[in-house]
């Protein structure tokens, strides 16, 4: 639907000050036949419809009054006090989103190609630009809540752990467990609503724990003096169980809302599920490998540096 | 656990081996992220099997959607 309306705040002369003015209704009818166009287009109704072209419109208000008050029902296109009108198309678009948005695109491309009389709003609303909107909202707040999310964590992360790569370390398989999901989301071509789309938030809390126990017990093993595969060897089967123990009962309570009879509240359920799966899956089998390899990096960074310390003293010496 | 005590020595010893094929699969499966899309139409979030929403859908399919 279309709303036309005159601005009420407007303070030029020469505007039209009664929605019926001749303007408005050549601007209605242009609009109209511009929208017909459009092939996916089946009926559109306004007040210029009874005209078919603008030069069938009369340069006197007074006769288009008078042709509306002759026709049956021809005063259901105005409100009370002839401030507004509406234009209503129908069209056979189906329920693609990539269709609608299109047409809405389309629709918007013809307002603005007609040439509207000064303080006229010409505004439109219905299902398809409420859907274009909120898929606007949803995409913004998926990526919003995601990164806010992420960045505060990542941070708290880097504070608790006292070092960059530690932090870094404990929040790769949060990264690489949601980039999982997501994936995995859309190959099995699920999609995201108002209830998922705040899932990257949810499994990004939900997940950091794992992380955190296994870096930390590894590390109390190294601290004891044990090497690298004596303390994972040690860390992973004790820490191990108890973090599938609590991934797999939270896997298990959001899998109990497969049984809820909205699809809406299926999806929510089976989406978290998957994402603490692959973030379980991620600290599990994939966080101590990193943090070998980390320890490694770092040991061979510190030999390289004190080898050039090494260096630079033999050279002042020699000097 | 003895799995995860083999698994445990597993990544001691394939450590890099893991860390390349996570970086892999990392990769395909997040192409996949290309593909999501966004469900904005509450009616296909409501029980398809309710009375008055197979109604709704047969009067829909019927004819043509009023939709602006």
């Amino acid at each position: 639907m279309i709303l036309i309306k005159l601005d009420k705040n407007c303070e030029l002369e020469n505007v039209p000050k009664d929605i019926r003015d001749p303007k408005v209704i050549r601007m209605l009818v242009k609009l109209e036949n511009e929208i017909k166009k459009e092939p996916s287009v089946s009926f559109v109704q306004s007040a210029g419809s009874i005209f078919a072209c603008p030069e069938n419109v009369p340069d006197n208000i007074e006769l288009i009054k008078q042709i509306f008050a002759k026709i049956p029902n021809g005063e259901m296109f105005f409100n009370k006090d002839y401030s507004a009108t509406f234009m209503t198309i129908s069209a056979d678009l189906g329920k693609s989103e990539e269709k609608i948005n299109q047409f809405v695109s389309k629709i918007k491309e013809d307002i603005k190609s007609v040439e509207k009389p000064a303080c006229v709003d010409v505004t439109t609303t219905g299902n398809p630009p409420i859907r274009r909107v909120l898929m606007k909202m949803l995409e913004h707040d998926m990526v919003f809540t995601m990164g806010i999310a992420a960045i505060i964590i990542l941070f708290l992360l880097i504070l608790i752990k006292r070092s960059i790569t530690r932090g870094i370390l404990v929040f790769t398989p949060l990264i690489l467990g949601l980039t999982w999901t997501l994936g995995l989301i859309g190959w099995l071509n699920t999609p995201l609503s108002i209830a998922t789309v705040g899932i990257g938030a949810m499994i990004l809390g939900l997940g950091t724990e794992y992380g955190i126990f296994l870096v930390e017990r590894y590390e109390e093993e190294r601290e004891k003096g044990k090497n690298q595969k004596e303390a994972l060897v040690t860390a992973l089967p004790s820490v191990g169980s108890g973090i599938i123990g609590s991934g797999t009962t939270t896997m298990v309570g959001f899998l109990a809302l497969l049984l809820a009879s909205m699809p809406m509240i299926q999806h929510l359920g089976e989406t978290l599920a998957l994402g603490i799966f692959c973030i379980l899956f991620a600290t599990i089998v994939i966080s101590p490998a990193l943090i070998l390899l980390e320890e490694r990096f770092i040991e061979k960074a510190e030999e390289l540096e004190l080898k050039f310390l090494r260096r630079g003293l033999k050279h002042e010496k020699n000097n | 656990m003895e799995i995860l005590k083999n698994l445990a020595r597993f990544q001691y010893k394939y450590s890099f081996l893991i860390f390349t094929i996570t970086v892999l699969l990392t990769i395909v499966i997040g192409l996949g992220i290309q593909n999501i899309h966004l469900q904005t139409d509450i009616s296909k979030e409501l029980p398809q099997d309710l009375g008055v929403i197979k109604l709704q859908n047969k009067i829909s399919d019927s004819s043509e959607e009023r939709i602006l």
